[in-house]
């Protein structure tokens, strides 16, 4: 027997047009299983339709907020010199300032130094419990030749990065040497693009390797929500080497 | 009044570097996409991770947002997309995270009076349907969209949203009800007895 399974739906909703309908009700007719199957979805229906609303948990779209707020000052810096938005190009100018100078002391360091002090730390408005190495450490653009990254590597990172101080060595095959600094810088720019970096928002690590086989750089974030608040949120955006697009990105709540 | 606004123009203004618009934008809508993301997640945590992540990977993408499809039709499929992409990270099965500790009770037709109680049944029930199914109840019976937006939003032919729908319906209530889904039961008589056993 054919059942009008495509009907069934439309006939608890009440849909149908009335020869749909009718047809169906020929078949119920003689059918006891689409009978059964009528009951147990109007029953189902009923229930779904009474479940409550929740309430969004407050905050939770706070760092997304925060956020636009950032990308905000990004396009802004893109388009300066094309037009006369001083302030925002001022605004822009200090971020790419503050990109840049989170990226370019930390370059030359000897490989392995995250857990060394640094001048950052001092400037670090917000500190999670675990993560003072990572924040306080020289940030290395790290050449990884050998490791290819996809969605499943990045969730590992995120959560060796959220969990613990260092990262976990078997994400990927360890950094071969130091970058240049302007490689460093390049990187740093380059993550800096898609979404913009505020001052309160830390680079905790910066990695040079593929995603997808594609040609990558990973930018490591420490986020917070704002307002000094601490840091909540391990964010990594992976965008292309060839034009700073954005590949993936993963998060990973503190 | 900025409330009012239609969400195109608001996706006009954030695109052009609004940050009001696109607040205005997150705070209409937050509610249906957290919701969404919580009765496919099934766990609060997970809801709001994916809420934020829908949240921003639509900001990143806000430009790209063409206006051929309705702003909300395109939000929910980012949110749809953000739930997949979740679930299938965690590769583990979501649960209330306020039941978790609680033994699956297969009662008779939950005609219990707390509702509260009923919901949670519901939330885990609909937890135990098949993902590509429990997308689109909810779309459907919970959040009240039309077929053809589900359509849009999960990117199937409106048939196969009936069928979909027909199909996760009645796993749901037997997940209800305690009994293993099956496809197509040999009949079995009249609706009384189902519910007798």
């Amino acid at each position: 027997m054919t059942h009008p399974e495509e009907h069934l739906s439309g006939y608890v909703d009440g849909t149908l047009a009335t020869d749909e309908r009718a047809e169906v009700d020929a078949h119920l007719a003689t059918c006891a299983t689409c009978r059964e199957e009528i009951e147990l979805a109007t029953r189902a229906v009923t229930m779904l339709r009474e479940l409550p609303e929740v309430p969004v948990p407050f905050g939770t779209t706070r760092s997304v907020i925060a956020e636009a707020g950032k990308a905000r000052t990004s396009r802004a810096r893109r388009s300066w010199g094309g037009r006369t938005q001083w302030a925002a190009g001022l605004a822009a100018a200090a971020v790419l300032v503050a990109v840049v100078a989170v990226a370019l002391p930390r370059v030359g360091r000897e490989a392995g130094t995250e857990s060394a002090g640094g001048a950052g730390a001092a400037a670090s408005p917000a500190r999670a419990p675990g993560m003072e190495a990572a924040t306080s450490g020289a940030v290395h653009l790290e050449l990884q030749p050998n490791a290819d990254y996809d969605a499943a590597k990045l969730e590992r990172l995120a959560d060796a990065s959220a969990h613990r101080a260092g990262f976990d060595a078997t994400l990927a095959a360890p950094s071969v040497k130091d970058a240049s600094a302007a490689q460093a810088e390049g990187a740093a720019s380059c993550l800096a693009k898609p979404g913009g970096l505020s001052g309160e928002d830390r680079l905790v690590r910066l990695i040079q390797a593929t995603f997808q086989g594609r040609p990558a750089y990973l930018g490591v974030y420490l986020e917070n929500p704002g307002s000094g608040q601490p840091a909540d949120r391990i964010v990594i955006w992976v965008v292309a080497r060839r034009d700073c697009s954005i590949l993936s990105f993963s998060s990973k709540r503190l | 009044m900025p409330s009012e606004e239609r969400d195109e123009d608001l996706v006009r203004r954030a695109v052009d570097g609004d940050r009001a618009a696109f607040r205005i934008i997150v705070e209409r809508h937050e509610r249906r996409v957290y919701n969404l993301a919580l009765r496919m997640t099934g766990r609060e945590e997970d809801a709001r991770d994916a809420t934020q992540d829908a949240f921003l990977m639509a900001l990143r993408k806000l430009a790209s947002f063409r206006g051929e499809a309705a702003f909300t039709t395109w939000l929910h499929r980012v949110t749809v997309n953000t739930c997949y992409d979740l679930l299938r990270k965690r590769s583990r099965t979501p649960l209330l995270s306020t039941a978790e500790d609680r033994e699956p009770e297969p009662p008779a037709w939950p005609d219990h009076a707390d509702a509260t109680d009923l919901s949670i049944d519901v939330q885990r029930a609909l937890l135990a349907v098949p993902e590509d199914y429990r997308v689109v109840m909810i779309l459907h019976d919970v959040q009240d969209l039309p077929y053809e937006d589900v359509a849009a939003i999960v990117g199937i032919p409106v048939g196969t949203v009936k069928s979909r729908l027909h199909r996760g319906r009645v796993a749901l209530a037997r997940a209800l009800r305690g009994r293993p889904e099956r496809e197509r039961p040999e009949p079995a008589g009249p609706s009384d007895e189902a519910r007798s056993r």
